[in-house]
């Protein structure tokens, strides 16, 4: 089981690069950069909500469930 | 934590200067000595049996227990010394740090084991001197075995604490 991060996805629809989504969001480039890569352990629902808001759209739209490789944890 | 570390790391270089007097007073040996009558000098205190007495192996074995308590004792103070230094700098959760206090544990645990061996070379090496019986123990001291567990027990807590310092890292 896999939770993807389309994050790369929701800003080349919304035509918004990191830096600006990370003026937007108050989350740095370096934290933006590690969701975008997956390599993200947790997200908190205050980042959620800020990235909702900053992209106009759903948590759903940000993530979602792949089958795949159990994750090591 | 780094404003504590950082007066114990002051502190430790306090010990580090008076340690080399406790070496010697532990020798029986006064630092005036080594200056005015270095010639003069009688390491020890006054034993029973003299250490000339002794067969050479004998001197040896009681010079190599010495030797080895002060360089036991000498490494844990500096690997203890690195890590106080390492919390004074704020970086606590690493993995060397684990390694280190690792390190420490099994470094009290097993000095009492080899110093077994010593103390009963030197016992048989007295009892020779004496023409007194052998009476071997093998017991290590349990006080310095408990504090290498102790630090065992920490490296544990460490790991895990460094841990779920990766996982707030990457929790965004």
């Amino acid at each position: 089981m896999t939770i993807r991060v389309n994050l790369d996805l929701m800003l080349a629809q919304r035509r918004m690069k990191l830096t600006e989504l990370s003026e937007r969001t108050g989350i740095s480039v370096q934290n933006l950069s590690v969701l975008k890569t997956g390599k993200a352990r947790a997200i908190r629902f205050s980042t959620l909500n800020a990235l909702c808001e900053a992209l106009d759209c759903q948590p759903g739209d940000l993530i979602e469930h792949v089958d795949g490789p159990q994750d090591d944890d | 934590m780094s404003s504590a570390a950082r007066v114990l790391d002051r502190l430790y270089w306090v010990v580090w200067v008076i340690l080399p007097f406790a070496i010697l007073e532990t020798a029986g040996i006064r630092p005036i000595d080594l200056i005015r009558a270095p010639a003069s000098i009688s390491p020890g205190p006054p034993l029973a049996t003299p250490l000339s007495a002794l067969e050479p192996w004998g001197r040896l074995a009681f010079w190599g227990r010495f030797a080895f308590d002060n360089l036991v004792f000498a490494t844990g103070m500096a690997l203890g010394h690195w890590v106080v230094h390492r919390a004074a700098q704020g970086r606590v959760f690493t993995a060397d740090i684990l390694v280190v206090v690792r390190s420490m544990g099994w470094l009290l645990l097993l000095a009492p084991v080899a110093g077994i061996v010593f103390d009963n070379l030197i016992n048989l090496a007295f009892a020779r001197a004496n023409a007194d019986p052998f009476a071997p123990y093998w017991f290590p001291d349990p006080i310095l075995a408990g504090y290498g567990l102790f630090l065992l027990a920490i490296a544990a807590a460490l790991k895990e604490a460094i841990r779920l310092r990766q996982e707030a890292d990457l929790t965004i």
